[in-house]
């Protein structure tokens, strides 16, 4: 190969990708809408506000007690979140529950972060997350009836058990066996979970084992189950004030009537419920992300050093932006991924019987944004709470500030509900299966801009939103140019090339935040001051991310060359040349300080 | 049982307040606005009230149309209407020609009871109460930190006198109670009532549409400003005893810690 092939031009029916996951990889920033908080309804605020008030005046006063395990305080909270809708909005409204969207999941775990306690925002993902939602998806009418009301009012707690000793990111390599027993009227359990969050405190437990040694099952074990046995708590670096335990099944005896779906169907639980982790725990990470903003900025406000506050220097000032861009980031794609969800669901009625099925469907096809939330949220928490305890300096060392605390409990969220590693293959695999399967004009993509990266069209009226819009055609080229070279270089083995899947997946990631950051913009009112204080930002965004991009891309193709000789990493330097690029970093940045002293808004509520 | 409580909505506590540069009001970009505290107050106690007694709950606020956010917040809360007294040219009305133009509107309405809070966070004028109940020829009660209906026709309150001295009295309804902060929780609002808020009636109506006779102000903002900030130092001189004489007696009369 040495020129790209030209390929005929095919049209894209993008109305048909209302809701599908992906949709942002194919759709010009021209072309289709993005969800974003701009587009709250009335209520979705409302309930923003109160789920905040409620953080603010329950969670954040008892802070500290949380970080210490308190069963008490955490069924006490649980309690009053039942009542108030916040702990069971995902539930199904015949149990308890209100049915919501998933924007309004999001909202819930944003608004709570605002209580800045990492350990309980763990056992309360779990309860709603992967602990209740296999029951409220593959439950039976029975098994809904006895064990629904109670987790979503709060009476109970959930627990859910699938990582063994030897079944870490490779789930389905556990050693957990069932066998029935003669009566054919319980299955007899026997076998080890470990790092089973809630796990000393559950009143209920989502778990697997293989039936006869190859069916992969899940079961719903309760208190009444003989031979469940709870190990003793972990002692862990963070989330000290959440529940870690090894659970044993000594021959643990769960009636037949607690098998969970099919026997044979265990992973399809197991993985389904993984997806809406991922994209929850995107939401409590960003709002984590702009918890450390905040803790950061008014440290820096206040501390004085030198006669003047450490906020008016350059190197803090640098950092405070960073802080500001990496929450907007998370913000962006984590609504972007809720709302083409609800997308998906739209005209769907919660009481039809299929109603569980079709939300896995359209969960699973958004397994490259779940993927994204995740991997974004949790590397935007990561560093904005190392950059907010570098302000803090010697004081963030000392635990009785709260970004030490904080620092501690954030190592986590890049390792749980799949480690971010993990992610990126789920994110690569992904776009191969939905490129060969042909669930996304892929090939159409590829084809259509081999021809120019730079489509040559009015993408905006704005002068600089147009110039932003090119940079991201052409970063969308430069992806599906990658891509097409890697699927001709390595075929089918693609999918196991880690080298090359890995710096994938970080161009899709800086797509969907340029994608979706830019297509925010459009969602604000026109004229007012938050579209204005928002264009530095953005302009900030897209020139980071297409340096990714180009440093990814041109990675992946210098390497492709070496292997076979060719010059494929040319085109990416010829297509360059043909950006003109007008930026200044370190004004940029500037300006957007400006504006953070001048609103302290952030642009992110 | 009708009840009827009356909500301002003020600057929030936390806001940065910064004076208009013609030193008349202050400057709103940016300001977050917020129930008046005491008003939160007042409307717990009403729902409370509604919920031992039965009955209906409506909430009533004069000012811009941004102040229908407060009358969808207790909505949301579980108060069961909404009355939004739309002031458009009438913004600067002193307190007796609001509780008039409040009046125009509840005076047909037979209600049971008007809560409002003690006073308002912004302006801290303290009399709408007492002026509904002159207005309303109604009993009145301020200061309340309790309340107990004893039947249909009267209300027991617990009132707060100076000194850390309380009083209850018995009131016949109608009556006109002003609520003091801390007398309760105020709840928070729910995802189902928030979702059911908007089913729930709210009217608008234009103050300007309203009979206004004799409603003009009498009275005006002359000048806000903030206070000027002083420390002064005094040395009580003399022996020990009469230093330590000097220091109980300022500390006694003057700041009045002892």
């Amino acid at each position: 190969m040495n020129k790209p092939q030209l390929l005929p031009t095919q049209k894209i029916n993008y109305s048909n990708l209302k809701g599908r996951g992906g949709k942002f990889l194919v759709s010009p920033v021209d072309e289709g809408n993005c969800y974003s908080r701009d587009m709250f309804s009335e209520e979705n605020k409302m309930f923003l506000d109160a789920v905040k008030e409620f953080a603010e005046k329950q969670i954040l006063p008892i802070n500290s007690d949380l970080n210490v395990l308190n069963e008490k305080l955490n069924r006490d909270l649980f309690l009053e979140m039942g009542e108030l809708g916040i702990l069971n909005a995902d539930f199904p409204e015949a149990y308890g529950g209100m049915s919501m969207d998933k924007v309004t999941s999001i909202i819930i775990a944003e608004g709570l972060m605002v209580g800045l306690n990492a350990s309980f925002m763990v056992t309360f993902a779990d309860h709603t997350g992967i602990g209740s939602l296999p029951i409220v998806w593959y439950g039976s009418k029975a098994q809904k009836e006895k064990y629904l009301p109670k987790l979503a009012s709060g009476e109970w707690m959930a627990s859910f058990a699938l990582t063994e000793p030897g079944a870490g990111s490779d789930a389905l390599a556990g050693s957990t066996q069932a066998v029935l027993n003669e009566a054919g009227t319980h299955y007899i359990l026997n076998g080890t979970k470990i790092f089973v969050t809630n796990g000393s405190w559950a009143d209920t437990c989502v778990t697997f084992a293989w039936v006869d040694g190859k069916k992969f099952t899940s079961f719903i074990l309760d208190k009444d189950c003989e031979g469940w046995v709870v190990g003793a708590e972990e002692k862990k670096i963070g989330i000290k004030g959440s529940s870690t335990v090894t659970y044993f099944f000594e021959n643990c005896q769960v009636p037949v009537e607690n098998v969970l779906g099919r026997v044979g169907n265990g992973s399809a639980v197991a993985f389904n419920v993984l997806y809406v982790g991922r994209y929850k725990l995107g939401g409590i990470t960003m709002g984590g992300a702009k918890g450390a903003l905040e803790l950061a900025y008014e440290y820096a406000e206040d501390r004085k050093q030198f006669d003047v506050p450490i906020r008016s220097f350059g190197m803090i000032q640098k950092k405070m932006v960073n802080l500001v861009v990496r929450a907007w980031e998370a913000d962006a794609v984590t609504y972007m991924t809720a709302g083409s969800i609800d997308d998906g669901l739209t005209h769907m009625d919660p009481n039809d019987e299929k109603y569980y099925e079709i939300v896995q469907k359209v969960i699973e096809d958004h397994g490259i944004e779940t993927s994204i939330c995740k991997i974004v949220g949790s590397d935007a928490s990561s560093a904005n709470v190392d950059d907010a305890l570098q302000i803090f300096g010697g004081n963030g060392f000392i635990e009785e500030f709260p970004i030490a605390v904080m620092y501690k409990d954030d190592r986590i969220n890049r390792i749980f509900e799949g480690t971010n590693e993990i992610n990126r293959l789920i994110i690569g695999g992904t776009i191969l299966k939905k490129a060969v399967l042909e669930e996304l004009p892929i090939r159409e993509m590829i084809s259509n801009r081999s021809r120019n990266w730079i489509p040559d069209r009015q993408y905006n009226e704005d002068e600089r939103l147009n110039y932003l819009a090119q940079l991201i055609e052409f970063s969308r080229s430069l992806f599906f140019f990658t891509l097409n070279e890697s699927i001709n270089y390595y075929g089918q083995d693609l999918k196991n090339e880690q080298w090359i899947l890995e710096p994938i997946a970080d161009m899709l990631i800086s797509l969907a935040i340029m994608d979706s950051g830019f297509k925010r913009n459009k969602n604000i009112k026109e004229n007012s001051s938050l579209k204005s204080a928002m264009m530095p930002v953005i302009d900030l965004v897209i020139h980071n991310r297409l340096e990714n991009m180009l440093n990814d891309g041109g990675n992946i193709l210098a390497h492709l060359d070496c292997c076979d000789n060719h010059e494929r990493k040319n085109e990416l330097t010829v297509q360059k040349q043909k950006l003109q690029i007008k930026f200044s970093r370190i004004s940029t940045m500037k300006l957007i300080m400006k504006d953070i002293d001048k609103n302290k808004k952030y642009y992110l509520d | 049982m009708k009840i009827c409580v009356l909500i301002k909505q003020v600057p929030d506590t936390d806001s940065v307040i910064k004076i208009s540069n013609d030193q008349k009001s202050i400057e709103m970009e940016g300001i977050t606005l917020a129930t008046n505290e005491s008003d939160s107050y007042a409307l717990e106690e009403a729902l409370l009230l509604k919920e031992d007694q039965g009955g209906e709950v409506t909430v009533l606020s004069l000012g811009g149309e941004s102040c229908q956010q407060v009358l969808k917040d207790a909505l949301a809360k579980g108060a069961d209407k909404a009355i939004h007294l739309d002031d458009d040219d009438y913004k600067d009305l002193d307190i007796l020609s609001a509780a008039k133009v409040m009046v125009n509107v509840l005076k047909d309405k037979e209600f049971d009871i008007i809560f409002s809070g003690l006073q308002s966070d912004d302006i801290g004028n303290a009399q709408l109460g007492l002026i509904m109940a002159e207005l309303l020829d109604t009993s009145h009660a301020s200061l309340v930190m309790g309340t107990e209906i004893l039947d249909e026709k009267t209300i027991k309150v617990k009132q707060e006198l100076e000194g850390g001295w309380f009083q209850w009295s018995e009131l016949d309804l109608p009556a006109s109670i002003t609520i003091q902060s801390g007398l309760n929780k105020p709840r928070y609002a729910s995802l189902r009532g928030i979702m059911m808020m908007k089913r729930k009636p709210l009217e608008s109506i234009k103050v300007s549409e309203l009979n206004l006779e004799n409603t003009s102000s009498k009275s005006f903002v002359h000048k806000l400003y903030i206070p000027q900030k002083t420390k002064e130092t005094v040395f009580i001189q003399g022996s020990a005893d009469q230093v330590v004489d000097g220091l109980i007696e300022k500390l006694t009369n003057e700041i009045k810690v002892l």
